[in-house]
């Protein structure tokens, strides 16, 4: 039954077309690049060209307040759909998705809190988010 | 923070405080943990304890609206100096610095887009063009 399962990079890569797709259908524009990172129950993307080219415009003609809103209200009205998306791949429930963009970089930064870790054929390969001990016995 | 040797949890150790620092001296407010993760772009941190709780109060109370625009403001505020503490720890430029946060789990998100290419490896796709 194990053998069913996705490896942890195929999972990661299957994640990442279906996601450069998902902008693509949705926004009209393929990001160049989607690289995705899963980190115990956390799934890290980040989406390289995300920015369309009205918000470009918009940015290039002095309205950045403006460009930023539109992000921000696109990156809301995608997000139920995007989070749907996820927990379709990785078959566990998504209890949070927080995402930024910079228009300047046109890069996306997207952290994915899971319900749990994403079952995998080699669980050994995907790397524990701790918490930093240290830091919380100095308090 | 290249490798994950002493110097490299040192060094997370010492971030964790100054972030701590930085949210107990401007809000009086004490983080529950904080999670590092390098990988190849950059770096992921993970905040859980950010929201006050008038922000939660707010929220609870119909001013859900009102709540985000604090935290908002909060975000506007406080991560700059997170971004120099990081920046000067790290002694790398930071290219980009996504955040976000959600009052409802109490959390925020970073990732950190650093000049230089990380080690770690993992999976990425690109376009044929």
């Amino acid at each position: 039954m194990t053998n069913n399962l996705p490896t942890r990079g195929q999972l990661e890569r299957e994640l990442s077309q279906k996601i450069q797709g998902f902008y693509r259908d949705r926004l009209g524009k393929q990001p160049s690049k989607v690289t995705c990172q899963i980190f115990g129950s956390r799934l890290a993307i980040v989406i390289e060209n995300s920015i369309t080219d009205a918000e470009k415009l918009l940015l290039k003609g002095g309205k950045g307040d403006l460009a930023e809103q539109v992000r921000s209200s696109l990156d809301s009205t995608i997000k139920p759909e995007l989070k749907q998306l996820i927990e379709g791949l990785v078959a566990v429930e998504v209890t949070d998705l927080l995402s930024d963009a910079t228009l300047g970089t046109e890069r996306t930064g997207i952290i994915v809190i899971l319900g749990d870790v994403p079952q995998v054929r080699n669980p050994e390969s995907i790397p524990k988010l701790k918490p930093n001990r240290k830091s919380d016995k100095s308090e | 923070m290249e490798g994950k040797g002493a110097d490299s949890n040192k060094l997370e150790s010492l971030l964790a405080q100054q972030i701590k620092d930085i949210y107990r001296q401007s809000l009086g407010q004490s983080l529950n943990n904080i999670h590092f993760q390098q990988f190849n772009l950059g770096l992921l941190i993970v905040l859980e304890g950010v929201t006050t709780t008038i922000e939660k109060l707010l929220d609870r109370n119909s001013y859900s609206s009102l709540s985000s625009q604090i935290r908002a403001e909060i975000d506007r505020l406080i991560l700059p100096q997170i971004r120099d503490a990081i920046e000067q720890g790290v002694n790398k430029k930071i290219v980009d610095f996504l955040s976000d946060t959600t009052i409802d789990s109490d959390v925020t998100g970073i990732i950190i887009i650093f000049g230089e290419k990380h080690q770690v490896a993992s999976q990425e796709i690109q376009t044929r063009k």
